[in-house]
């Protein structure tokens, strides 16, 4: 019955994460509008530190840029990367979480669960940021690897609880019996069940990539990657709340919120939407 | 009313106790405080493991960064600066020494090991040489454990309760709407928080102090003024992180506390006529808390971790400021010791909540 019904977080968090998406991908088209053919980045086009104004919704920086173009650029970047970080840390995730459950009980299992819980451990943020800080002029891509090395032990014990599950069951029972062998029960029988929990580990594996992106930028690490934090970081340097430019730090960290939220919406109504356990709850209640 | 019922049954127990054989109740009590025992010792065992797993991790994660980290250094001096500063092979090769990066990785996983491990000496700083990099540690620990520690607690408490009313209200109008906003909002990032309420309250408001940890004016000293300045400081960084995670904790609670709302004891005590706050409060709330606490627990081991950018964003003279300051200067010390002593608080949290933890719930052996 439930599965004709949508869930209405999950609607709501596809919504505004469809929305951020779509504006973000648009930015090609969307900054020339404000910055001119030069780009969001070029130095010195427009007069610097005007207030907002109808060439200039968000009025320029001290550089003369515009702050809205700007704005549009550091979203697409926050996003490509945490992309890019996102499926990397569910790809590391489902590889180990599906080892891992599909052998559940054996001693792979016991090394990786190890492994794994020894990851969620380990204080993330200061070792990305020593690499960063160290490595010079990491690239954009490089620095999406690194996120995502650090984003998989979420999605990789959620997965395993999950497979460690649906194991147990008798269709997989009967597809062994039949003389599939260990790849073909995990492709065919047991992964198809598991896109909604994939998307789950995805999206909690984009919003901490984004998240340690837009801190990194913050402290002013990994400036390769123009993304809203660099932004951030821009305006608390240069004090713009006091001088009256605080749509240089309040813009970027609305836009962050409404994409956690976002994010957050669709992890939770994925598993409203999908989980059997879940289901009729509210019926009973 | 429990305790007094208790009482008549105590004869009859000392009876039953005279009945059995002394040496065999005796010897169970052995073998059961030998079982024991040897649980603690266990994870007394495991624990120094993953401290010793967590040190090598580490030293090997600093050694694979390319590059020494006097060379960085010098190379970041000679940017600064815009010319070729001749930093001969001669100084280099001293600092290399001082810092206990001379000879090969053995001789330094050893001298590191010995160090770090056993004496609790992380080497000096880069900075502020010839100060240990472990004395700096301690002086921002205090602020962040006692700033971020409260925050953690007082979050705790507020979620719990918030979890419990959602729950216990659930079929009202008001409290799903509630839930979706507490669970719209339960990830979003520290920072996050701390920049808006920055935004909000420090300078469109002007209600309280955008940095520091006290005010500048005042010298630490323990009298009330000084004391009630640190307290106003400690409002907006434990504030952005009492928001965000008060949510996570209320989503949890609630989630526990209907499902504890089906059994058949709470039927029971609301067929005896209890009332409403006396079940909430006795059976409820005791049997929704136990899982919580062990949440609580490794809540306060990430404290030290937790909020690196809400310190920073707030110039609070924590962990985190030290980390981004540490960051800048590619102080490799201070770096080291505060990624090591992030992870022992995290372990320690989890090995005195292994130890702890049977004390509070009987189901645990």
């Amino acid at each position: 019955m439930r599965s004709t019904h949508w869930d209405g977080r999950l609607l709501a968090g596809m919504v505004i994460t469809g929305l951020i998406v779509v504006v973000a991908a648009s930015e090609p088209w969307l900054a020339p509008f404000w910055s001119g053919a030069a780009g969001p980045t070029a130095v010195g086009i427009f007069a610097s530190w005007s207030h907002p104004q109808w060439a200039h919704p968000l009025g320029t920086n001290q550089f003369g840029q515009d702050i809205l173009a700007l704005t549009l650029l550091g979203l697409r970047n926050s996003l490509v990367v945490g992309l890019q970080a996102g499926i990397l840390g569910t790809f590391i995730g489902i590889c180990v979480g599906f080892t891992s459950g599909y052998f559940g009980g054996t001693v792979v299992d016991e090394a990786l669960r190890t492994v794994t819980d020894a990851w969620l451990v380990i204080p993330s943020f200061p070792l990305i940021a020593v690499l960063a800080a160290f490595v010079r002029n990491l690239s954009v891509t490089e620095l999406a690897i690194i996120l995502g090395i650090f984003s998989w032990a979420g999605a990789a014990r959620a997965i395993r609880a999950q497979v460690l599950m649906l194991r147990s069951m008798a269709y997989v029972d009967m597809a062994r019996l039949s003389g599939a062998g260990h790849i073909a029960v995990i492709g065919q029988e047991l992964l198809p069940n598991m896109y909604p929990y994939l998307g789950v580990g995805l999206a909690s594996s984009i919003m901490g990539a984004i998240g340690s992106l837009v801190g990194l930028s913050i402290i002013g690490l990994g400036q390769n990657a123009f993304s809203l934090g660099t932004l951030i970081q821009y305006g608390l340097s240069e004090g713009v709340l006091s001088i009256g430019f605080s749509q240089i730090i309040v813009v970027p960290v609305l836009i962050l919120i409404a994409l956690f939220v976002g994010l957050n919406l669709i992890n939770v109504g994925l598993d409203v939407q999908f989980n059997p356990r879940l289901k009729g709850s509210k019926s009973r209640g | 009313m429990e305790r007094r019922g208790a009482v008549p049954h105590a004869p009859q127990e000392s009876q039953l106790a005279d009945s059995v054989p002394n040496t065999a109740l005796r010897a169970a009590r052995i073998v059961r405080r030998r079982r024991v025992l040897m649980v603690v010792v266990r994870r007394l065992g495991g624990y120094v493991l993953s401290i010793w797993a967590a040190f090598t991790v580490t030293f090997i994660f600093f050694h694979l960064i390319p590059g020494s980290p006097i060379d960085a250094y010098a190379q970041q001096m000679e940017n600064q600066f815009g010319q070729q500063v001749p930093l001969s092979s001669q100084v280099i090769a001293f600092w290399n020494k001082e810092f206990g990066l001379n000879g090969n990785v053995f001789e330094q996983y050893y001298r590191y090991l010995t160090n770090t491990l056993l004496r609790g000496n992380m080497g000096p700083s880069f900075i502020a040489f010839p100060e240990p990099a472990s004395e700096l540690i301690f002086h921002a620990l205090p602020w962040t454990v006692g700033l971020f520690g409260s925050a953690v607690l007082i979050s705790w408490i507020m979620g719990l309760v918030a979890g419990l009313l959602l729950a216990w209200f659930k079929d009202t109008v008001v409290a799903p709407t509630l839930t979706t906003l507490a669970l719209a909002g339960a990830q979003i990032p520290y920072y996050l928080a701390a920049l808006g309420l920055v935004f909000l309250f420090a300078f469109i408001l002007l209600w309280l102090p955008q940095q520091g940890a006290y005010a500048a004016s005042l010298t630490p000293h323990f009298d009330f003024r000084f004391i009630g300045s640190v307290l106003k400081h400690s409002i907006l960084p434990g504030c952005s992180l009492v928001i965000t995670s008060f949510l996570g904790w209320a989503i949890s609670t609630r989630a526990l506390v209907v499902s504890i709302m089906g059994e058949d004891f709470l039927l029971y005590a609301e067929a005896k006529g209890l009332r409403t706050g006396t079940i909430l409060r006795h059976y409820v709330l005791r049997n929704a808390m136990l899982p919580q606490i062990t949440g609580l627990g490794i809540s306060l081991g990430f404290a030290v971790n937790g909020a690196y950018l809400v310190s920073y964003i707030f110039n609070y003279p924590g962990i985190g400021l030290l980390l981004v300051n540490a960051l800048t200067q590619l102080d490799y010390n201070v770096l080291e010791g505060i990624v090591l002593i992030s992870i022992v608080t995290v372990l320690t949290a989890n090995l005195l909540l292994d130890l702890c933890l049977p004390l509070v719930d009987p189901r645990i052996e």
